[in-house]
């Protein structure tokens, strides 16, 4: 019966989803471009796939930037094909993962203007996904309540903003705890929508957002050692949708070094995992790749169930990791470094 | 005929080619198109074999002609284009000089497009430029409306020039008219409403020549306060890519400004002209080349794929490939060999047959008149090596049953004429290549089309149908002797056999005055002929497995007759054939004419009641009527169980036979060569000897057969989904279809069901017999269950040309003897025109076209059954 109501709406598009998965590369396909010699062989093999001659029009040498850019272009015009097709709620599941690529492109903008770039150099840079109309207008703004009141206003983003208001100017620190109060609030929200919908969205998504609150809670914590950040302010930037919430996250507040960190993980069987195989050693896998890991973990295990939004989700979050592995093969491959060529994180 | 029959004959060849000839070699051999290369470097990935690099270098070609191409179609200039194509057989230096061409040719097209570009994206910006200047005269002209307290200025002063001196600051510019909403929100929210707005659209589109798009852009004119502010709009209008202009700030200087403008237009169309010009002949003389750089491109890329599934010898000096060819087609291939190596000079080329236990692939020969028939075979499936070609029979078959369906003499003189129509500018469409999707479809069809419009043609006259009229040349042998009143007052009145026949039947053809009746029997002889049909499929398979022994081995062996050919034989006729030997006996026994009650018309037995009693395994005690008897003949019920008995039992030995006999022939296989380490290739089917062997090479060609054998079956079903959407393009008529789908539908799913149990219980059996097993219940299944779908399918037949029937029926009564009975003078006359239009367009466009391609699928769907 639940298959029934799904499908009346989101069953073309989670077919078509479902079948775009099926074209993430394989393990063995990883094998093969591992053992490209240049990034001809590696534009030759990509043919070979369901990427196709989406590489066909280049011209000979071609660039890591290129590739990049052209895998990037290759997921958007999926997804946003499929967010042509959707209608509610499932229209505004899709807004709510673009929210994040906005964040970035925020960011990203600030940062740039702060450094004094020109906008024209910064926008060919912004996620292709997270762009909206006042998006290049963002250089405008001096102040976050400018930068809400000129350009965020209009923005799904502004709910989001309330929290920044209060900053004095925008500073490379602001600007973190900008990002990551951005974040925090998106999260939250993104996981009271899902929460709303319930069913098997809520149980698949609830869990990978609940990661992606813990991973960006430790993260934080992680990087503000030694900073100016102080544990207060800290405490506030943790989204409190995750696992650890709310003991792990009030421990986490009071740690102080890396170990106190891991100590803390300890609490938490998934997570105890991910600190002890990581390491900062050559040969070691770096945290971060523990994470991601784990994130392709979740986002596989969306694809076990049936009837969910979860699957646009992970599957955007699949091919985003097939990319990252793509141009680290390639970049690899360019620099003829081939030492550390393996360290893509296979998806299948 | 011979090759229509079975496909040709096969054999493996190794190829040896010295290394410095492969490319001519090759290229011969491409021309003739007679080979089917093996890729012997399957392990090796694309980027590892040979000739890769050469591969690349194609690859950009293709990239610099794709370029070229799009240029000289945006320009819409036509590409030169001819059929014949010369040899690809080109030394690496014409190679070069061919990619060197290719590259000029490019990079010429690219710098004449960016010089275009340059100068166009200039006057883009020189007729903004105009645009802006002219608006900002129409603000001004309305200065005193917007703003009040400019009324103390004096008219004379200009306004910019006092908006200047009070420290206010404009910015005038072009925005994107999508935009413009968004970038004045934004404006007002910035400057917190302390800056003046107004835009005007401009009418015209302007030309963006980087995306080459037409895009709507509006002027603006912006007046705030303060240089802080006057920089932060700045920014935002940079924002929002905007183009900003400086407005003069006097009217007069505005002016000049304008006419300068348009004299700098003027020169600047001018020099456009000329560049474009410039360009359109460079890309006129490459359109000449296009074609033929394209196809030598393409060829040469083949040429290169083809040498890399070869293998380079040890010394690097041969290359060896392996091949397979029709045994009549050596010699022409020897010719390709020996002209691509005159060129040569050392060791020349050989070709060498190897003998192999391998399947050869299926190759038919075709002309132009059978090809179209091959085609609509291979959809189906392509049956394997040296097999009965079905489409042999297909040829008279296929046009006869879409004719069953569609017969009206005036729908099918209109493909006829199509037919011929395509025929006869058969030639001209090859030459100029005409493409369409839909259009290729009835060009390759028009042979088919042409039979089955003759075939129509006849069952037309069987039918006595034109455009749904019915005909009556020789004048009906039935006639009415009731007169109006009995008739109104009867409603079941019906032409009784025996008062109202004169004796001699019909000329030709079927009788007018007769109507259903008639049709239920053609469905019914349609029956027969499918059953007849099938049989000879059969009959066809096993005449040639025992005739020809040479190829014994491609088929089943011989067992198969006994323990598949025949249960399923038994099976059929018990049960069906059975069926139709009562239809006999009914029309023999019974007629108007006679004059014993027991064998009159009214006591004539239901033959579908006794059918159903007989599956049901049920007596009849009650008669229709007192007096007669409810079977055909005496013992009839007890004939009948006793057929259903045999049909019972065959079923276990079409499902346990076989496999049984292989598990019993393995034994005794493995005691044999346990023995005597000769008995191979004996009695074993080819699977079994696939497995016996456990070479790594060859597993993965037994799994592909089964895939393969898998694939059909989807296959299968994709054709049995495309009938089922055609259904409701039908008036819904046929009640029996529907059911039927819904049948097949079920029983689908118990056959999975069926299979996935068998499937578990044969695991703990060996593999392989447990595969053996479980295709052969597949199989049975498979059968029983097709041969009630298709008999099922047969009555479809009838009533598809029923359903014709009546819609043609529909459209002549209501459109066009509507038209033709109005007689009121000119508007009559316009009303005849009109409905006969109109009766015209739907008979072409339902009837024909529509009805013709359901009539059509449904034939096929019977073929591939």
């Amino acid at each position: 019966m639940k298959g029934c109501l799904f499908n009346i709406d989101s069953g073309y598009l989670e077919g078509l989803c479902r079948g775009f998965k099926c074209g993430i590369l394989k393990q063995a396909d990883y094998l093969n471009l591992v053992q490209c010699e240049t990034l001809e062989d590696l534009k030759l093999h990509l043919q070979g796939t369901d990427y196709g001659a989406f590489l066909a029009n280049e011209p000979s040498p071609l660039a890591v930037s290129t590739i990049d850019n052209k895998l990037r272009e290759k997921l958007v015009i999926e997804f946003q094909h499929m967010r042509n097709q959707a209608v509610e709620p499932l229209s505004t599941f899709l807004d709510f993962i673009t929210y994040s690529y906005m964040i970035d492109n925020i960011i990203l903008l600030i940062t740039g203007t702060l450094h004094q770039r020109p906008i024209g150099e910064l926008i060919p840079k912004c996620h292709p996904l997270g762009s909206f109309e006042q998006m290049e207008a963002i250089h405008v703004a001096s102040t976050p309540a400018e930068l809400y009141n000129a350009v965020l206003v209009d923005t799904p983003l502004a709910p989001f903003f309330v929290d920044c208001i209060s900053e004095q100017d925008l500073d490379e620190m602001n600007i973190e705890i900008i990002r990551n109060t951005l974040y925090k609030a998106y999260l939250e929200a993104f996981y009271a929508f899902c929460k709303e919908i319930g069913g098997t969205t809520a149980d698949c998504m609830c869990e990978n957002l609940a990661f992606e609150a813990d991973r960006r809670a430790i993260i934080i914590t992680i990087n503000s050692f030694g900073t100016e950040l102080s544990k207060d302010d800290r405490a506030k930037l943790y989204p409190r949708c995750g696992k650890l919430n709310p003991d792990g996250l009030a421990a986490l507040v009071r740690a102080e070094d890396y170990e106190q960190v891991k100590a803390v993980a300890e609490y938490y069987a998934e997570y105890s995992k991910l600190f002890e195989g990581a390491g900062s050693n050559p040969g070691d896998k770096t945290l971060e790749d523990k994470f991601f890991e784990h994130e392709v973990r979740l986002n596989v295990h969306a694809f076990l169930q049936q009837f969910h939004f979860g699957v646009f989700y992970s599957y955007l979050k699949l091919k985003e990791q097939e990319c990252r592995n793509i141009v680290w093969i390639a970049e690899c491959v360019a620099q003829k470094h081939r030492a550390k060529i393996d360290n893509y994180i296979p998806i299948f | 005929m011979g090759d229509l029959i079975r496909s040709e004959e096969m054999v493996l060849c190794h190829l040896f080619i010295p290394s410095e000839a492969a490319y001519f070699v090759i290229s011969e051999l491409g021309e003739v198109g007679l080979l089917q290369f093996r890729d012997l470097n399957k392990n090796l990935q694309n980027f590892q074999r040979n000739f890769v690099r050469d591969v690349q270098m194609c690859y950009t070609m293709e990239r610099r002609l794709r370029y070229i191409k799009s240029q000289v179609q945006e320009s819409k200039i036509k590409i030169f284009t001819s059929p014949e194509s010369a040899k690809a057989r080109l030394s690496p230096n014409e190679i070069t000089a061919l990619k060197m061409q290719i590259k000029q040719a490019e990079i010429e097209i690219r710098r004449l497009t960016q010089n275009a570009l340059d100068l166009k994206t200039y006057s883009l910006q020189l007729s903004e430029f105009k645009c802006v200047l002219q608006k900002a005269e129409e603000f001004l002209k309305k200065r005193d409306e917007i703003f009040g307290f400019d009324s103390t200025y004096k008219t004379s002063i200009d306004f910019l020039q006092v908006i200047g001196t009070d420290q206010l600051n404009f910015i005038t510019g072009v925005v994107a008219k999508e935009r413009v909403v968004a970038f004045e929100t934004t404006l007002w929210r910035m400057s917190k409403g302390n800056a003046y707005f107004k835009r005007e659209d401009i009418d015209e589109p302007l030309i963006d020549y980087t995306t080459g798009q037409k895009k709507y852009k509006t002027v603006f004119l912006v007046c705030c306060h303060g240089d802080k502010q006057f920089l932060k709009l700045l920014k935002l209008c940079e924002g929002f890519r905007a183009s900003l202009y400086t407005c003069p700030t006097s009217h007069m200087e505005r002016k000049r400004l304008i006419q300068s403008i348009d004299k700098r237009l003027d020169d600047l169309e001018l020099v456009i002209n000329q560049t474009d010009a410039y360009r359109r002949k460079f890309l006129f003389s490459v359109a000449q080349q296009l074609q033929h750089w394209t196809i030598m491109v393409r060829k040469i890329k083949a040429i290169y794929h083809t040498l890399n599934y070869m293998n380079m010898d040890v010394t690097g000096k041969c290359l060896i490939g392996e091949c397979w060819v029709a045994v009549r087609d050596i010699p022409a291939v020897k010719q390709a060999l020996a002209d691509g190596s005159s060129s040569s000079i050392s060791v020349s080329p050989f070709l060498y047959v190897v003998n192999t236990k391998e399947l050869p692939p299926t190759y038919n020969k075709t002309n132009k008149y059978t090809k179209g028939f091959q085609n609509l075979i291979d959809v189906y499936g392509i049956a394997t090596y040296r097999e009965a070609n079905p489409a042999l029979y297909a040829i008279i078959t296929f046009p006869f049953l879409f004719a069953v369906m569609f017969g009206d003499v005036g729908h099918a003189l209109v493909m006829i004429i199509f037919a011929l129509y395509l025929i006869r500018i058969e030639k001209k469409v090859e030459e100029l290549q005409i493409r369409g999707e839909i259009f290729e479809i009835f060009f390759a069809g028009r042979y088919m089309i042409l039979l089955m419009g003759l075939f129509s043609c006849y069952t037309g006259f069987i039918y006595n149908d034109i455009f749904s009229r019915p005909m009556n040349v020789f004048g009906s042998r039935w006639f009415v002797d009731f007169n109006r009143s009995t008739l109104a007052g009867n409603e079941d009145m019906e032409l009784d056999p025996g008062v109202h026949y004169k004796g001699t039947p019909y000329v030709f053809g079927m009788d007018p005055a007769w109507g259903m009746k008639i049709s239920i029997i053609i469905g019914v002889l349609h029956m027969i002929l499918g059953l007849s049909l099938s049989i000879i499929n059969y009959r066809h398979v096993n005449f040639h497995v025992t005739f020809n022994s040479d190829i014994r081995r491609y088929f089943n062996e011989r067992h198969c007759i006994y323990l598949e050919y025949i249960p399923r034989l038994i099976l059929l006729c018990t049960l069906f054939l059975w069926m139709v030997v009562m239809m006999f006996m009914k029309w023999i026994m019974f007629s108007a004419s006679n004059t014993d009650v027991q064998f009159g018309t009214a006591c004539a037995p239901s033959i579908l009641v006794n059918f159903i009693d007989m599956m049901l395994v049920r007596r009849t005690t009650k008669a229709q009527f007192p007096g007669c008897n409810p079977y055909l003949f005496q013992n009839q019920p007890e004939v009948q169980m006793v057929l259903l008995l045999i049909c019972a039992l065959t079923i276990p030995v079409m499902l346990l036979g076989k496999p049984l006999y292989i598990l019993y022939e393995r034994k005794h296989h493995a005691k044999m060569s346990g023995m005597t380490d000769e008995a191979s290739g004996q009695v074993v089917t080819e699977n079994i000897e696939v497995n016996g062997k456990t070479t790594a090479n060859e597993k993965p060609s037994e799994t592909g057969s089964i895939n393969a054998k898998d694939n059909d079956k989807n296959k299968a079903a994709g054709t049995d989904k495309t009938t089922a959407n055609e259904n409701p393009s039908e008036t819904g008529s046929i009640n029996a279809r529907d059911n039927d789908k819904n049948k097949s539908v079920g029983a689908d799913k118990t056959k999975e069901g069926t299979s996935d149990k068998k499937e578990a219980e044969e695991k703990e059996n060996s593999e392989s017999f447990g595969e053996i097993m479980i295709l052969q219940v597949i199989d049975t299944i498979e059968y029983a269950l097709g041969t009630v779908s298709h008999t099922a399918s047969y009555l479809r037949l009838w009533a598809l040309s029923l359903a014709h029937n009546e819609l043609s029926e529909v459209l002549w009564g209501k459109l066009l003897s509507m038209g033709t009975a109005n007689n009121g003078g000119y508007f009559g006359g316009l009303l005849m025109f009109l409905s006969f239009f109109m009766w015209m367009f739907f008979t072409v466009s339902i009837l024909i076209i529509m009805e013709g391609l359901s009539a059509f699928l449904h034939t096929l769907r019977l073929h591939c059954n």
